[in-house]
């Protein structure tokens, strides 16, 4: 089977720091790849590259066959692609309801809409007028997830998910992973917490001050491989 | 006693058209979030059309209303998708030079076309048509016109930003604007049809006013005062706020004027200031 996405020699630039350098990564139809690595290591840039939203880059990105790297992010995402943003990124003062709309008017038409985000994420149902300031951590998490979702995606990209939020949430939130899946969406998740990156993914990825330092099978790559790569020696 | 009702009736009634002034730079500062210093020549470049379209064209006014609707979305669509989108991606400062040049290049403009002489646009006795409301407490025709006007626009414009998919885009854009671009809103275009709808609401402005008040080239500062201290009175929370601005400012001139006929203009920038120093924030702000 082809890849879904496919990054060559991807590189990041913000003014003269130089911030991915040279990431080949690839993630097939229907897997889940996490991308792991410490703070400052690249992970979000590269997700940011892929959907259009960094100042300069440089290499390919390929996504269903096609070289996107010159495509403006509505176009990438009416294409297929969403982006779950580090720091949730809502509508603070739009509804949970008009900000999932959001999603449904700049994504693809498909089989998600809101009925099936309010099934996934029932608490979110309960408060469809509410404005996103107002709700707590995890539910403003549910609504940036949904609000992707609404853009039919062939490929998620999720940025640190769990950040900030209990372990009961945290729970939560990757037990709907695999309903998502069962859409037929590939993702891509940025994960500090290895242990969680490892069991919700078939491929992790590891990067490194910028660089890819290991690359496999989540179920193959050893703890001692990952401590490495994840450090550096 | 009756004298002085009369008089409140007719500020409230003239709050409407102020309201109208202040709508499209509500707006501009809520959403697009620039202060458009040539908003009041915009207005009173409408006007002039509104001059020409109805003397030199001889068409009936309300026709001519109707013409300018589109004439105003089209220019703030373009002035938008021309030349404050440039303008903005490079600071906030050079966007407000930008339309201060405007302001400039529209009177000269204006007074190059039409002279600098004052100028007004009869609506054939509608003008001094009043009707009776209750007892003995008349109104006149046009303002009440406009003071309908006002809220239908208000109506309309709630409508489109809280119940259409285009209006929660905008709403969107003027609350975060850099998550708008991470989940691929078109700011620019998005941005051009919020601007559209802020030329409608000058087109509107103009075209009344040319019926209600002479006008002139320089007319346009003035009218961007006013609305710049409606806007600052009521706050960005609700353009019904806009409306009781409008209406505070008008009833602050007619006291005034009662007291002394040049005192009318003062005492409304007087009472804005006073409101301003308690409530800087506006009557009411955004929540
Ligand atoms: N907007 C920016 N301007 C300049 N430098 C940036 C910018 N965004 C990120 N960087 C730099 O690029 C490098 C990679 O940052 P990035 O946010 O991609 O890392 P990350 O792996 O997502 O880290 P974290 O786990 O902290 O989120 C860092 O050195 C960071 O300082
Ligand atoms: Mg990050």
């Amino acid at each position: 089977m082809s890849a879904l996405l496919e990054l060559r020699g991807l590189n990041v630039f913000y003014g003269a720091f130089h911030s991915v350098h040279g990431v080949d990564i690839s993630c097939r139809e229907g897997e889940v790849l996490s991308l792991i690595g410490a703070n400052g290591a690249g992970k979000s840039s590269t997700l940011r590259a892929i959907i259009g939203q960094v100042p300069r880059v440089t290499g390919e990105i390929r996504f269903a066959g096609e070289d996107i790297s010159r495509r403006t992010t509505p176009e990438r995402i009416s294409s297929g692609i969403a982006l779950v943003p580090e720091g949730r990124q809502l509508f603070p003062n739009l509804t949970i309801e008009e900000n999932l709309k959001i999603g449904g008017y700049t994504g693809q038409k498909g089989s998600i809409g809101l009925a099936e985000v309010y099934e996934i994420f029932p608490a979110l149902s309960e408060r469809r007028k509410q404005l996103a300031r107002l709700l707590s951590g995890g539910q403003q998490q549910m609504v940036a997830i949904g609000r992707a979702l609404m853009m039919n995606p062939r490929l998620l990209l999720c940025d640190e998910i769990s950040l900030g939020l209990s372990p009961k949430i945290i729970a939560e939130i990757y037990e709907v992973l695999p309903r998502i899946r069962d859409h037929g969406v590939s993702m891509i998740l940025v994960e500090q917490d290895i242990a969680r990156a490892l069991s919700a993914s078939d491929h992790v990825a590891c990067m490194l001050e910028g660089r890819i330092s290991l690359a496999g099978p989540s179920s193959e790559v050893s703890r001692e491989q990952i401590a490495a790569s994840y450090f550096g020696e | 006693m009756t004298g002085l009702l009369d008089q409140i009736i007719q500020a409230v009634l003239l709050g409407g058209l102020y309201a109208i002034f202040a709508l499209g730079l509500a707006i501009s500062v809520g959403v697009l979030k620039f202060i458009n210093v040539a908003h009041g020549d915009l207005i009173v470049a409408m006007s002039f059309l509104m001059l020409t379209l109805t003397n030199s064209l001889g068409l009936p006014v309300p026709v001519a209303l109707i013409v300018l609707i589109p004439v105003g979305a089209g220019v703030g669509w373009l002035l938008q998708f021309g030349l404050f989108q440039r303008a903005a991606s490079q600071n906030e400062l050079q966007i407000i030079l930008i339309t201060f040049g405007l302001s400039v290049i529209i009177q000269n403009g204006l007074l190059g076309l039409y002279g600098a002489d004052t100028r007004k646009v009869t609506a054939g006795g509608i003008e001094m048509a009043s009707i009776n409301l209750f007892g003995n407490i008349n109104a006149g025709v046009l303002p009440l016109i406009i003071f309908v006007t006002a809220c239908l626009l208000i109506v309309g414009l709630e409508q489109i930003l809280y119940r259409t998919g285009l209006g929660i885009q905008i709403r969107a854009i003027a609350d975060a604007p850099a998550a708008a671009k991470l989940v691929g809103l078109r700011l620019a275009g998005l941005m051009a049809v919020a601007m559209a709808m802020v030329g409608i609401t000058e087109a509107v402005s103009g075209g009344l006013m040319s019926i209600w008040t002479n006008f002139d080239p320089s007319s346009g500062s003035s009218r961007l005062l006013i609305a710049f201290e409606v806007v600052v009175l009521a706050g960005l929370g609700s353009f019904w706020g806009v409306l009781v601005g409008g209406i505070i400012i008008a009833l602050a001139q007619t006291f005034g004027g009662m007291i002394d006929s040049a005192f009318q203009m003062l005492a409304g920038h007087i009472v804005f200031l006073v409101l301003f120093l308690f409530r800087p924030q506006g009557l009411f702000p955004k929540t």
